[in-house]
């Protein structure tokens, strides 16, 4: 999940906006008295507050799906020749039985 | 993109009237003069709208106003900050009191801070006589010298740096642990 700095673009948008109130005073670009000194934190506060929201750097594309996994392999069931666990000798198979593994035995 | 649309949008019809606005004239109303002479300059406030004055100079001022007779008086100079400031009433720069004087004048030294230098400042003065405003004035100061050498100009400047660095990371997308 990625998100954005909400209340740091907040106080980020005011700072910005005192420092260059700061800036354009001591500049003599405006009067000490205009109201733009007022207004500008103001704007750039919320301004940031929502780029804060959306933070559209660096955003990463969403992948594409990955494609399905491959059905597994109809289930087989277990020769009784198979070796088994712990056993000596596995059992030999039985003569002319050698036909489909897949096919369903009966235990006796 | 609509929102920054928006945004932008707002941004150029709150500023620029504000940034295209014409200054304000200065002028003196009234039956009122004032001048003031600084290293041999004069300055007259019904004259300049604009002045821009040394750090430290004496300024021998001047100011009259019609009439005759003992009647109380009442005026100021103060210096008005953007809102929610207000007004800020400079030293020395207030009068009041039962008067029969019509004119006055003197000699005023000061020695402003290198801080002050570059703003530009608005003073409104006023002078009102039997509780009535007879004058108002205003005049735009700006103090000589070189923004360059203003302390608070160069830190204000460096942090508009770090401010500038710090709303950048703001916009970058933030990854979340797991």
């Amino acid at each position: 999940m990625t998100r954005g700095r909400p209340i740091r673009g907040l106080f980020g948008g005011l700072f910005l906006g005192i420092c260059i109130d700061l800036d354009l005073v001591f500049a003599g670009v405006v009067k000490l008295e205009s109201s733009l000194l007022t207004i500008l934190p103001a704007v750039l506060l919320v301004i940031f507050f929502l780029l804060g929201l959306w933070a559209p750097i660096g955003r990463q594309h969403r992948a594409a799906a990955p494609p399905l996994p491959t059905p597994l392999p109809r289930p087989s069931a277990w020769p009784e020749y198979a070796p088994v666990e712990g056993s000596k000798t596995p059992p030999s198979p039985p003569p002319g039985d050698g036909g489909d593994p897949q096919a369903p035995t009966s235990s006796i | 993109m609509r929102l920054i649309r928006v945004l932008v949008a707002l941004a150029i019809v709150a500023l620029v009237p504000i940034l295209t606005a014409t200054a304000a004239q200065a002028q003196l109303a009234g039956p009122c003069t004032g001048t003031g002479t600084i290293d041999g300059k004069v300055y007259n406030a019904k004259v300049v709208d604009s002045v821009e004055v040394p750090r430290s100079a004496y300024v021998h001022w001047r100011g009259t106003v019609t009439g005759s007779g003992k009647r109380n008086i009442e005026g100021k100079v103060y210096l008005k900050l953007p809102p929610p400031f207000g007004k800020v009433e400079l030293g020395n720069g207030s009068w009041d009191g039962p008067s029969s004087r019509y004119a006055n004048s003197g000699v005023y030294f000061y020695d402003l801070p290198s801080v002050l230098v570059g703003p530009k400042f608005t003073l409104f003065g006023h002078h009102a006589e039997r509780g009535t405003v007879v004058c108002t004035g205003s005049i735009e100061v700006q103090i000589t010298g070189s923004r360059l050498k203003n302390p608070a100009f160069i830190a204000s400047l460096l942090l508009t740096i770090v401010a500038l660095v710090n709303v950048s990371l703001v916009i970058r997308v933030r990854n979340s642990r797991i």
